[in-house]
């Protein structure tokens, strides 16, 4: 499954998320990415992988998309295990994904 | 635990993970916020334009660096001060801000708007404005950028003087060409009507009554003679044998001249600022060129009253200060004298500077001039080596430059 925007791309395959690109639409924009993040939740088997490493930028209604309709939701199936690939190259990626660890605490987070 | 405790309890973790995303997002929306905040000011300090955000009401709510410096208020101080004036004040006619505002509205931006802007000091200059609306610390507000023109019209100024001058001198050689041509040719003729007449009157008896005739002939050949001989001097035809001479010593000798020949209501002054420059040329030549230059002034101030100021000092070529007078452009450098005759009468027209110098073009009443004066000065100007130019605008007098180049002098020439 993959959605693609204005200078973004979202693909969900094989159990793994890729979010490339720049990412800052409105908030109710995000309807479609949320159902497929809760989508790829609701089928994973067992692992997911949210890969990032190409996201150069996300507003602060794509953070809340992921806090809220990923990882809140991967925290609540049971026996899933979440893993987020990020990149040291970004900024906002060195300083805001480590937070999100709060949210699940078995979550792992892996820099590049 | 049944099912409804673990709902309860689902729920419960639910709640806590939004209340720490709402942290996670305000911390990433606060930082985000800082960055742009940065951002913006980095840009907006570094950017070599002026620009202002105001409120279309006029309440300025943030200006740059190079806005303040631009309406000549301090760094240091003048911040507040300047954001208590209300944008439309910086406009020298609000109606420009009118406009600007009309502009927005029909165009949605305003690009390179003509507007005249006020300094701190009550001085104007000219502005192109670029302008767009957008919301700043969540009011609808726009964002002015204001381009000083006041570099680029006195360039352009210049530009347009220079391109003048050298038309000018253009248009001076092509009519001295045929000036020349002209009076070459009938200085033939007329050394035939001398001769002829001259002859005629041998043979004529002592009181024979056709005497009479061709001594008006002869008086009438005599005048076309003297009008041959000013066409030589502005064609620089007539022959001269240079010497070094002192211009302060003619430039003295004219002006105790003038004084004696002008009404009571003309003041003639002399300033001499190089008495120890000496030019090659003719004397007598120079002597003329002032007193016909002096000539001019005294008949634009005789009913009026006024001041004639000689001036004579020295000036480099190229001038060090490009706001000086505007130098002859075809003057090679080095250094010149410089013999000003200048008046504070009604100046001249614009629309006649291009023409003064043409040979029989005057202002004057019938009979009151040839029209050759100013071209017999240019011509023996350019004889010399030298060049001339005229400041006039109207009201406020005229001062014609003559350059000539310096033979010798004990003073360094003024840059």
């Amino acid at each position: 499954m993959k959605i693609e925007g204005d200078g973004y791309c979202v693909e969900h395959e094989n159990e793994e998320i890729a979010i490339r690109g720049k990412l800052s639409l409105m908030l109710e924009d995000y309807a479609p990415i949320e159902t497929l993040l809760e989508w790829a939740v609701a089928e994973a088997d067992g692992r997911l992988t949210l890969d990032i490493r190409n996201l150069e930028y996300l507003n602060s209604s794509g953070i809340k998309l992921l806090c809220v309709n990923l990882i809140l939701e991967a925290a609540d199936a049971p026996g899933l295990a979440l893993t987020i690939r990020c990149s040291n190259r970004f900024t906002w990626q060195r300083e805001t994904v480590p937070t999100f660890q709060d949210l699940m605490t078995d979550m792992v987070i892996a820099f590049e | 635990m049944d099912e409804r405790d673990r709902e309860i309890e689902r729920l419960r973790r639910r709640v806590a993970g939004l209340e720490k995303t709402v942290q996670i997002v305000t911390r990433f929306s606060g930082r985000a916020e800082r960055d742009m905040l940065d951002l913006f000011e980095t840009i907006s300090e570094t950017v070599p334009v002026p620009l202002l955000i105001s409120t279309e009401s006029g309440e300025q709510l943030f200006h740059n660096r190079q806005a303040l410096e631009i309406f000549g208020f301090s760094q240091a101080d003048g911040s507040a001060e300047f954001k208590r004036r209300n944008a439309a004040t910086v406009y020298e006619n609000p109606e420009d801000r009118r406009r600007l505002l009309a502009l927005l509205d029909a165009r949605g931006e305003a690009r390179g708007l003509s507007a005249r802007m006020k300094k701190a000091d009550g001085s104007v200059f000219p502005a192109a404005l670029h302008s767009r609306r957008l919301i700043y610390q969540g009011r609808p507000c726009l964002l002015t950028v204001i381009h000083d023109l006041s570099e680029l019209k006195r360039e352009e100024q210049r530009r347009l003087n220079l391109e003048r001058q050298i038309r000018q001198t253009q248009k001076m050689e092509a009519i001295g060409t045929l000036a020349g041509g002209i009076a070459h040719d009938f200085n033939n003729i007329l050394a035939v009507i001398f001769g002829k007449l001259d002859l005629a009157m041998r043979s004529l008896p002592e009181k024979a009554p056709a005497r009479r005739h061709l001594n008006d002939a002869l008086s009438a050949a005599q005048r076309a003679k003297s009008m041959v001989g000013r066409l030589l001097d502005f064609c620089r035809l007539r022959e001269m044998a240079p010497v070094a001479f002192p211009v302060a010593a003619i430039a003295r000798e004219v002006g105790g001249m003038i004084r004696c020949l002008t009404s009571s209501r003309v003041r003639v002054n002399v300033r001499i600022e190089a008495p120890d420059a000496l030019i090659m040329g003719d004397p007598t030549q120079i002597h003329q060129i002032l007193m016909n230059l002096c000539a001019n002034a005294d008949y634009v101030l005789r009913q009026r009253g006024g001041a004639i100021d000689i001036i004579l000092r020295t000036a480099h070529m190229p001038p060090a200060d490009g706001n000086a007078v505007d130098p002859p452009p075809n003057l090679p450098p080095g250094d010149y004298a410089r013999l000003t005759v200048a008046d504070n009468g009604p100046g001249i027209d614009p629309d006649l500077l291009d023409r003064i110098f043409d040979p029989f073009f005057t202002t004057k009443g019938p009979g009151e001039g040839t029209g050759m004066g100013l071209s017999v000065v240019h011509g023996i100007v350019a004889g010399h080596g030298g060049a001339m130019t005229v400041e006039s605008a109207p009201g406020q007098g005229a001062a014609f430059h003559c350059y000539f180049p310096l033979a010798a002098t004990s003073e360094p020439a003024d840059p």
